[in-house]
């Protein structure tokens, strides 16, 4: 039924001016538009140019994607959260900061509707952190690093995982860039079990993952986490995150290339003596 | 090589962000949250850096010396619903 409707809106795409489609269509066919039809810009950030797929089909209602310089994001209204921010990470655009000082702010998307998008003041006295799914530290420039503090890429992170186990595993990746010289990283939040927990109008992930995929060794593996304090990040395959989050996270893929498991690095939380992040600390 | 005051008001927004190296300050309404770390080094860099951590620091004290405080916030408002993918 979804397969269809995919379909029948491609055809439709096919007929409307892109622009009037959204208005023309409305509802579910525009939700389902929109999940698929990434702006122009983004395919450099995605495998083979392809944005993933949603496969659950509770997932597309009122998505829309949004295009920054260096990543991509598809944006969920019902969740009011990325439901995936993709970055391709390269060797030379990982540098160290050498300002004395920056200056940032979160804020709203505004080319997100208000019915839509988060505020800050659904995130405010909530307790949680403002996690950055392309992390801040990744940014090769002011503009970009601008981009990334956008709640359009923030879900509502335990402040104890996103300051150390999360912002180990943004180090390492960033390691592991600059050792293959690129990376394509998909980080986004996983929405699991009977109940969610909810800040202002936001909902809080269950989980988190980073999906990481070498074009060097045309290998991949995720790091899966629960949204706590204390959690431990499984690495688990790509085809194994993709059931769990309802997404195909790399449609460029066949199914058996998604098997190659790349191998990620152990992660020990920044309080736990190895510094994993070398740049940005948290994000 | 002065770093100018960057604009940070403590506890009156959601916004502002300051990264000094790698210590990055985000302003809260119900705290100011510091993670990541610092090396201050004793170089003019260094100096500059400290010079601002100290300004920021300075008015996030003068900022809850001026405020009626309880003795403890209260929890966070956190909601439970039911799951829309579930």
């Amino acid at each position: 039924m979804f397969q269809k409707l995919i379909v029948r809106a491609v055809l439709a795409v096919g007929l409307l001016a892109t622009a009037s489609a959204h208005a023309q269509l409305g509802g579910k066919l525009g939700a389902a538009l929109s999940g698929i039809l990434p702006e122009p810009s983004c395919p450099t950030h995605y495998v083979g140019g392809r944005a993933p797929q949603i496969v659950n089909p509770k997932l597309a209602p009122a998505t829309r994607a949004l295009c920054f310089n260096v990543f991509g994001v598809m944006h969920s209204g019902l969740t009011r959260t990325p439901l995936w921010s993709a970055e391709h990470l390269r060797a030379d655009n990982i540098e160290a900061a050498q300002d004395l000082s920056r200056e940032n702010s979160f804020h709203a998307e505004p080319r997100l509707p208000a019915a839509q998008r988060a505020e800050l003041a659904d995130y405010a006295r909530s307790g949680f952190d403002r996690g950055h799914m392309a992390p801040n530290g990744d940014m090769p420039d002011r503009s970009s690093q601008r981009d990334s503090f956008s709640l359009a890429n923030i879900v509502p992170q335990d402040g104890e995982n996103n300051r150390n186990t999360w912002a180990a595993i943004e180090g390492e990746v960033r390691k592991m860039a600059k050792r293959e010289g690129d990376l394509y990283v998909i980080t986004g939040p996983a929405f699991l079990g009977a109940n969610l927990r909810q800040v202002g109008k936001v909902l809080v992930p269950s989980h988190l993952y980073k999906l990481v995929y070498s074009p060097r060794q045309k290998a991949g593996a995720a790091w899966f986490i629960e949204n706590s304090a204390d959690a431990k990040p499984n690495v688990i395959p790509i085809n194994e995150l993709e059931r769990i989050v309802g997404i195909n996270l790399l449609p460029a893929l066949a199914e058996r290339d998604k098997e190659r498991m790349l191998r990620l690095p152990a992660i020990r939380d920044n309080n736990g003596g190895k510094r994993g992040s070398k740049r940005g600390g948290r994000d | 090589m002065t770093a100018k005051k960057p604009a940070f008001t403590p506890f009156e927004n959601e916004a502002d962000v300051v990264e000094i190296g790698r210590l990055a300050f985000e302003n809260r309404l119900d705290r100011i949250t510091i993670s990541g770390d610092l090396d201050l080094t004793a170089d003019r860099r260094g100096l500059e850096q400290a010079r601002l951590l100290h300004a920021l620091l300075g008015e996030v004290v003068a900022s809850l010396e001026a405020k009626e405080l309880p003795e403890q916030l209260p929890a966070p408002a956190v909601k439970t619903v039911a799951n829309p993918f579930g």
